[in-house]
């Protein structure tokens, strides 16, 4: 034991190429295989960025000591010592990169440095991580590099977070707005600085199935999210599921609404948390209608969207419908809010809050098999409840199921239906 | 009721049987679905069990995965909430995430060994999950502790070495 051949791939599950069995000679001392030729250099690719400054000198790393060194025995064939088998390196290539695209993109970077099978491994992981948790100001020149060095124009997944207020600034939108051009299944962003970021302008054509942005951290000014002008011809036609959090609509530009119900035709699921309208002359908040012509739309949600004066939505698909606290606002008192649902298939229906004044479910309301959210008060504080009965009162189903939330200020009871 | 629930028996590598309901094995394992639904014309009408091999995982493995997929898979065992991200609170966590926690809380081979287990048998949650776990024991550690944690040889020579930090130090 603890004596094993040097580049051996018995372990290899025979359907995936092993990189290191494909390398022509096991002895060459160029390892890399065919598909990273080249790749980890910062050679020609047409995306890489060469402004890029490097940030410290190479020579301080060398300080590692490089212990566990393979010794290079007669007749071209390595023999490891020590350590016992390495089974984490004979992964397929599949595998080993699936498991370096869990790590932050720093760490997987990294990795690059353990032996030859790892070098330039991370940039063929199916998803990058990127954060600004450790590097702080060194994040924006890692994060460029780490795009120009990737070895595919396409990046399966990219998850962003920004944790610093130093990378609020302009440079992280135009670093965002390329890095999300190549992401082609899924996009994160997500801030959790105390601030938001500069100004998001969506690119005009964005391939990912999946995004979610949430663009501010806890702060009084959202960040701004401009949509694409309607003059130019755009395309986000594979996605499927929108996040948008924590954004201020520039509505003046192009209705949220109309924005979706053109170029996003594919929606399923579409999710709105705290997105407001956009500033007005006086510096408060505008009120602004969202209005969905989305057949494929399945699943809707609108979380302390407090700004809404009309929610119109049309999908012959929509089966679950949340609207959370978006009627409470004092910038709503005395105005004539809307909600206009035609959805014949809607079956599951969540709200909170206070319902608008004009509430209606245009294809009736007799699919609606679940309701959740309802809030009860106990006498003396029954006007609370109206909304909640309201709703009850809509729903003609046979069977309903009823989720009740009992707030925790009132003393426990119980209710039967 | 005896319910005429069917079984099936998976034979490990080392030759130990397991029995597993074929209805949650089914749902779990892509490779094992195709394994039945190749099986099932010729014993439509025998009341025999099945018996499966499967050639690639050890006895300890596969009573591991066994008890995952039973967990994960069993409708009747998984606690009742819906998936349906509307109805969970974002601060809730899911109610296996102990589970997961601790059932990929073990040694390196033992977790190596599941992950060429899952990606065989094409548990996509499970290979995630294990996968995931993998990462784990990388994050946050210095080059050297990853090649004691894994027992990865250096096989650079020094002038590669030096090269191969140079390529990188900007992740440095």
């Amino acid at each position: 034991m603890g004596w094993k051949l040097g580049l051996g791939s018995s372990s290899a599950s025979p359907a995936r190429p092993h990189r290191s069995s494909q390398s022509p000679n096991p002895g060459d001392p160029k390892p890399p295989g065919p598909r990273r030729a080249g790749s980890p250099l910062p050679s020609s690719p047409a995306w890489r960025n060469p402004t890029v400054p490097r940030f410290l000198p190479f020579a301080t790393h060398l300080a590692f000591p490089s212990t566990n060194r393979r010794l290079a025995m007669p007749g071209n064939r390595e023999v490891a010592v020590g350590g016992g088998a390495d089974r984490f390196s004979d992964l397929p290539d599949g595998i080993l990169e699936l498991v370096l695209s869990f790590l932050p993109a720093a760490d997987a970077v990294r990795t690059s440095v353990l032996s030859r099978r790892f070098r330039g491994a991370w940039a063929h992981a199916p998803a990058l991580n990127f954060s600004d948790h450790l590097l702080r100001d060194l994040f924006l020149g890692f994060a460029r590099e780490a795009l120009a060095r990737y070895g595919a124009p396409d990046i399966p997944a990219l998850h962003v977070t920004i944790e610093s207020e130093f990378n609020l600034g302009p440079a992280t939108d135009a670093w965002l707005r390329d890095a999300m051009e190549r992401a082609v299944e899924s996009v994160s962003v997500t801030v959790t600085a105390p601030g938001a970021l500069h100004c998001l302008t969506l690119p005009r054509c964005l391939r990912a199935m999946s995004i979610a942005l949430r663009l501010s951290g806890v702060c009084f000014q959202h960040c701004p999210l401009v949509l694409p002008e309607p003059d130019a011809p755009t395309s986000f036609c594979g996605l499927t599921e929108l996040s948008l959090s924590r954004v201020r609509l520039q509505e003046r530009v192009r209705p949220l609404g109309v924005f979706l119900s053109s170029c996003c035709t594919q929606l399923r699921k579409l999710r709105l948390s705290k997105v407001s309208g956009g500033l007005a002359a006086d510096g408060g908040l505008t009120l602004w209608p969202l209005v969905l012509h989305l057949d494929l739309l399945e699943e809707l949600e609108v979380d302390r969207v407090e700004t809404f004066t009309k929610l119109q939505v049309a999908s012959s698909n929509l089966r679950t419908l949340g609207v959370l606290s978006c009627f409470e606002s004092f910038l709503q008192w005395g105005m004539d809010t809307v909600v206009e649902i035609s959805g014949p298939r809607l079956e599951d229906v969540s709200w909170s809050g206070s319902l608008p004044k004009h509430l209606s479910f245009l294809n009736g309301s007799h699919c609606i098999r679940r309701l959740s959210g309802l809030r009860f008060y106990l006498p003396g504080k029954e006007f609370h409840s109206a909304s909640a009965v309201r709703l009850l009162e809509m729903c003609l189903a046979d069977h309903l199921t009823v989720c009740i939330d009992i707030p925790d200020s009132t003393s426990p009871a119980m209710f039967f239906f | 009721m005896a319910s005429e629930k069917k079984v099936v028996f998976l034979r490990s590598s080392d030759g130990e049987a397991f029995e597993v309901s074929e209805e949650v094995i089914s749902a779990a394992s892509v490779t094992i679905k195709g394994m039945i639904d190749e099986e099932s014309p010729s014993r439509a009408d025998t009341a025999a069990t099945t018996t499966l091999a499967i050639p690639n995982v050890t006895a300890a493995t596969l009573s591991r995965v066994l008890h995952y997929v039973n967990k994960h898979f069993d409708a009747a065992a998984v606690v009742g909430r819906p998936d349906d991200y509307i109805f969970c609170a974002p601060g809730d966590e899911h109610p296996l995430a102990r589970f997961d926690d601790d059932f990929v809380d073990v040694d390196n081979d033992t977790l190596i060994d599941l992950v060429h287990a899952a990606e065989y048998l094409h548990i996509k949650k499970l290979f995630d999950l294990t996968c995931k776990a993998v990462a784990d024991k990388l994050k946050g550690r210095t080059i050297d502790q990853i090649r004691e944690t894994f027992g990865i040889v250096n096989d650079y020579t020094v002038e590669e070495e030096v090269e191969v930090y140079r390529e990188n130090s900007w992740a440095f």
